[in-house]
């Protein structure tokens, strides 16, 4: 909300020969032992959480996870091989809380989390959960790095999303855990919900592998099932928190999609990768999060980095942060492969 | 796909899921009349899951299309990627990331093969990978019926996809290398014979034509009518 961003430059590995040289990395995040630093990460995500009911079910989503112990082994230094497995990351996550209702981890780039999100409320909805804790994680390494260099994604700069002199992305580092109850489950356990998870939805563009569809089909088609599914007339949206990752084709296919939809009504849009960078399969569940921050606040956060719009994003898009005026919102996420996924989150009863 | 050759359906022969080699694949694919001429520079793991799909979905007469299809692809695998992993860091260690490989680096994600195989054959549905720890294929076929249950989409592709992991990757899990798939909807409008019904309880538990399944395997073997399991 302080408009500040988290970006720096790298100094967790030599950059030198990439055309970024920055990232948003929590400081001093590091390895503990042969271990990767995703469990460094977590340990913290957890130290700040709650009970968690034995029987819930358990959905992780991440990308690469552990991948940081795969640059170790490849450099002949001793790490935990089985990091480089994602289930046996998510076995840490169960193993720590002790469940026993089930799990399965979901990759599918950057919009793991966000469908995280959507399977559990499905487990829900058809009956064979009542409590599914979604985890997302991920973390900047090396290996994730120089992949984005390599594809002329990055930003030599803290990226701008949406602005018209955008040039890339940034990647970050992040998890965030949420807890999805029925009322029952939320009843019993004396859970006060901060926030309902209304729609969901994951489509493909099926145009092509890397680029998002210009047109928006595939991200398009999302949200209007994910408002099908929350019940919701497009005008209960609020504001849309955005995939927004400051490249050039992923601000203008949003933007096309949003006008697509949303016509010519000026909804709010943000994004927060500014601020905590791209952090990939945590990308999702974090700015989910952070919608339902949002909603109990009743503010909408500033997009850092945001000063100039691109043609579309007039009005739209804000450097500073805004009042929120509505119970409903609209979370995207897009990557490779293809896919988008949409939620709708709408606002708590906290009083 | 797997060990014992490529098949799909009544066509198959006899189907199995054991170790060994995969067979070689060729330099493209050409299916429905549309030959993909990238095939033959997409990693293993792309090509043997793409391979499947098409062989599933041409049994199921859906391989064919003119208009994209509200149809989905869920994926377990045990080792995703991981052998991609291991050859795209290799050249990112190469000359300290000035030959980093963009197109490796894009198969490093296990769900870029699902945007291939939705491009090839217009497929816009829900579509993930699940990392598992077993190739039972079940946390796929699961997720697979309740996106048909819950109406989010006409149809659903389910399977597993796994190859060999690095050699001398210092991991015990074994698994047999291959790729399965299967196509679940939820009506028949068109003129396609069904080999069955699955279906799932509140538990989670799979049945095909009301007998419990505990894999894939057993899943396509009961539609092939062979009753034993291995």
């Amino acid at each position: 909300m302080l408009g500040e961003s988290g970006i720096k430059p790298v100094t967790r590995f030599r950059t030198d020969a990439y055309n970024s040289r920055i990232a948003a990395c929590i400081e001093d995040l590091e390895r503990t032992g042969e271990r990767s630093m995703i469990y460094e990460l977590l340990d913290r995500l957890f130290a700040t959480m709650g009970p968690v009911p034995r029987s819930t079910f358990l959905i992780t989503a991440s990308t690469k996870a552990g991948i940081d112990s795969l640059e170790r082994i490849s450099h002949g230094i001793p790490a935990d091989a089985r990091d480089c497995l994602l289930s046996h990351v998510s076995d840490y996550v169960s193993e720590r809380f002790a469940l026993v209702g089930g799990r399965m981890h979901i990759n599918a780039a950057c919009a793991s989390s966000t469908i995280a999100l959507g399977q559990g409320a499905s487990l829900i909805e058809m009956g064979r959960a009542d409590s599914v804790l979604i985890c997302c994680f991920d973390v900047v390494t090396e290996f994730i790095f120089s992949g984005f260099c390599a594809l002329q994604a990055m930003s030599p700069v803290p990226c701008m999303p949406f602005d018209v002199n955008r040039k890339g992305m940034n990647i970050g580092e992040g998890a965030a855990a949420m807890l999805l109850m029925n009322d029952h489950a939320s009843k019993r356990e004396g859970k006060t919900p901060i926030g309902d998870l209304l729609g969901w939805s994951v489509t493909n563009d099926a145009v092509h592998v890397t680029a998002p569809a210009m047109d928006g089909c595939g991200l398009i088609l999302a949200i209007e099932k994910a408002l099908k599914r929350s019940g919701l007339p497009k005008e209960a949206v609020s504001a849309i928190c955005a995939h927004g990752t400051g490249t050039v084709y992923n601000d203008l296919m949003e933007l096309v999609s949003f006008k697509k939809i949303f016509g010519e009504r000026s909804v709010p849009v943000f994004s927060v990768k500014g601020a905590i960078g791209h952090t990939m399969g945590a990308a999702g569940g974090i700015e989910a999060a952070l919608c339902l921050k949002s909603l109990a606040a009743g503010m909408i956060p500033p997009t850092v980095g945001f000063s100039e719009p691109e043609k579309g994003a007039e009005g739209l898009v804000s450097s500073q942060p805004r009042m929120l005026d509505g119970e409903y919102m609209l979370s995207t996420n897009s990557g490779f492969g293809g896919v988008n996924a949409a939620v709708i989150i709408g606002k708590g009863d906290i009083s | 796909m797997t060990v014992g050759g490529a098949g799909m359906g009544r066509n198959a022969g006899s189907f199995e899921l054991s170790e060994g080699a995969l067979p070689r694949f060729a330099g493209k694919m050409s299916f429905a009349n549309q030959t993909f001429r990238r095939f033959g520079r997409l990693d293993k793991f792309s090509k043997l899951g793409i391979t499947a799909i098409a062989y599933a979905l041409q049994d199921a007469g859906l391989d064919a299309w003119e208009e994209k299809r509200d149809i989905g692809v869920i994926v377990s695998t045990i080792f995703g990627c991981l052998a991609t992993d291991f050859d795209y860091y290799n050249t990112v260690m190469t000359k300290d990331g000035l030959l980093a490989d963009p197109n490796l680096f894009t198969y490093t994600l296990p769900n870029s093969f699902l945007g291939h195989a939705s491009i090839i054959f217009g497929l816009t549905g829900t579509n993930f990978v699940i990392n598992d720890k077993t190739n039972s294929g079940l946390s796929a076929l699961r997720s697979a019926l309740d996106c048909i249950s819950l109406g989010e989409c006409a149809a659903m592709l389910a399977g597993i996809c796994d190859v060999d992991p690095p050699p001398g990757f210092p991991i015990s899990e074994k698994t047999a290398p291959g790729s399965i798939f299967v196509v679940l909807e939820k009506s028949i409008e068109r003129q396609c014979r069904p080999y069955g019904r699955l279906s799932i309880d509140n538990n989670g538990t799979l049945f095909f034509n009301e007998s419990e399944i505990n894999d894939i395997v057993m899943c396509v073997r009961r539609c092939l009518g062979e009753g034993a399991e291995i």
